[in-house]
């Protein structure tokens, strides 16, 4: 039977479950990209209540998302399990079921204990549900991607960067000191933080560009798609924001010099170091990459400064003579870990049929 | 990838770190309703706030009763900072020498800080209070501003006069109360 099924009423439900796919990677791009913002927003204006704009957008993103999900199941179902899909949507699922827990969750701890950090219960099970929602996503993506006719940067791109932003999301919960309150201290161990930071970050890049690059059969340009959307999504939400960060767009803009670089040694060198040599310098540039909130997490073993939005940069700037040649060769092993990761990973996402 | 290091670990960050810093200037204007009364009567502290310089990441109004360990005489009757006021009384622990917490001190009496994240030049900000003494004789009111992040004799209002219990710049007002 055709995989592209229409019913009587000549619906091609085999389409709409792909279209609900892709919008819960959009639905998750929105909810990660309010999360960034919301981080900002609290770094600058202290917000005392649950109803404020960036977490309209964290939620509207959920509904997105939880409608991609529904148009995927009802497509995967009514296309008679034709798509190969169960494993994407078993994830998705459970990640969908963890997203509408975590907003009465994170209203109810908002009422109780007010303003909240960045690691916190309700928190956590955002971020899971999340993780899961968009991981499901890239699973079916893969897999759709698989055939010789459905490239597609878009479909790249939408798919790894809800994945790259919601890990990071993670991430900063276990690096960044925001998470002490009147009621908890969650921040984690300067040093922790800090070792934490040098490890993630740039295996977290490698493993994401370098999918990138593999899910878009090593074409140039496709881990400078997702690169780049991360810096546009990074500078909108994390810097723009910030009054006296905006004058540091273009600093951040310059990452794109190592995503380009290593985007042409992985599509144009046809040799098995390739990849890992693209992953190390993906991953030395991993400092750069998360400016400016990782300022926060060396500030905190490095000089203890009280931290101001409007003295992020001069701080930042302080650090970078400090610390940034030591971290990007840290950054270049991780990111050669990274590498080895995505191979795996990749290994999973296409390489076997238990989804199918 | 040479050039990319050599731009953003050594030119770039001597660029930025050059720039200069346009500082926030606080200023408060304070009104007092009466300067005299008799007990069981109230009076009105007006407080409001202006940022003279460049945007302050917050800026914070403070007005303290030196002669009152608690804040049961005093109300707020209007406000429109843009994050809620701390109440403090004699005995907890806070901020000094405009290090907004790095150092601390127990403090001695009570105050209402009020605050606004961020402050932009021009902003205004105004706090109304009620008091209404329950004791007669001299009632004494400490009003100051502090902006964050604090970076000169610039950063805080006033710039000298009389040291609170903070170790920092107050205006002092008094009103009798009398039987």
């Amino acid at each position: 039977m055709k995989r592209h099924l229409e019913s009587e009423h000549g619906m091609d439900f085999a389409r709409l479950g792909i279209a609900g796919n892709f919008v819960i990677s959009i639905g998750i791009i929105l909810v990660t990209a309010g999360g960034s913002w919301d981080i900002t927003n609290h770094i600058l204006n202290k917000p005392e209540t649950f109803f404020a704009p960036p977490h309209a957008v964290l939620y509207s993103g959920v509904g997105i998302a939880l409608l991609g999900f529904l148009a995927l199941y009802v497509g995967w179902q009514k296309s008679r399990k034709t798509l190969p899909f169960q494993r994407g949507i078993r994830i998705s699922g459970f990640g969908m079921i963890l997203l509408l827990a975590a907003g009465p969750a994170d209203f109810v701890w908002h009422s109780n204990f007010g303003l909240d950090g960045l690691l916190s219960p309700p928190h956590l099970v955002l971020i899971s549900g999340m993780i899961l929602s968009c991981v499901g996503a890239l699973v079916n993506s893969a897999k759709h991607l698989a055939k010789p006719a459905h490239l597609s940067v878009i479909l790249v791109v939408t798919s790894l960067i809800p994945v790259w932003f919601s890990i990071t999301g993670l991430f900063y919960s276990f690096s960044l000191p925001f998470s002490e309150t009147d009621y908890f201290d969650y921040n984690p161990h300067p040093v922790f933080a800090a070792v934490f930071a040098s490890a993630a970050y740039p295996f977290l890049i490698s493993v994401i560009l370098i999918l990138a690059s593999a899910l878009g059969r090593y074409r140039f340009g496709m881990a400078t798609a997702v690169g780049a959307s991360y810096l546009g999504i990074m500078s909108l939400t994390a810097i723009v924001p910030n009054e006296s960060l905006v004058a540091t767009v273009p600093f951040y803009w310059l990452n794109l010099i190592p995503i380009v670089f290593g985007d042409l040694v992985i599509s144009k060198v046809r040799t098995a170091r390739a990849p890992y040599v693209a992953g190390a310098i993906f991953g030395s540039a991993f400092f750069f990459m998360y400016y400016p909130l990782i300022a926060y997490t060396y500030n905190e073993v490095m000089f203890q400064k009280v931290m101001w939005p409007s003295l992020t940069s001069l701080v930042y700037f302080e650090l970078v003579p400090a610390v940034s040649p030591i971290l990007a060769c840290v950054g270049a092993t991780a990111g050669l870990f990274g590498t080895k990761s995505a191979k795996f990973i990749l290994g999973i996402l296409v390489g076997d049929k238990k989804g199918d | 990838m040479a050039a990319y290091f050599a731009l953003t670990a050594l030119v770039v960050p001597q660029l930025y770190s050059g720039a200069e810093i346009n500082e926030p200037r606080p200023r408060i204007d304070v009104l007092i309703s009466s300067d005299q009364i008799s007990l069981g009567q109230s009076f009105d502290v007006t407080v409001r706030s202006h940022n003279d310089g460049g945007t302050a990441d917050m800026q914070t109004v403070s007005v303290a009763f030196p002669s009152r360990d608690s804040l049961e005489e005093i109300s707020i009757t209007s406000y429109d900072f843009m994050q809620s006021p701390i109440l403090i009384e004699a005995g907890e622990e806070i901020g000094s020498e405009y290090t907004a917490g790095e150092v601390t001190v127990t403090s001695q009496y009570s105050a209402i800080e009020a605050y606004s994240r961020p402050s932009h030049p021009g902003d205004t900000f105004t706090m109304i209070l009620k008091v209404t003494p329950k004791e007669a004789g001299p009632f004494h009111v400490y009003a100051k501003s502090v902006a964050m992040p604090h970076l000169s004799d610039k950063s805080h209002f006033p710039d000298s006069g009389i040291l609170d219990h903070q170790n920092e710049f107050v205006q002092q007002y008094v009103v009798e109360v009398s039987r």
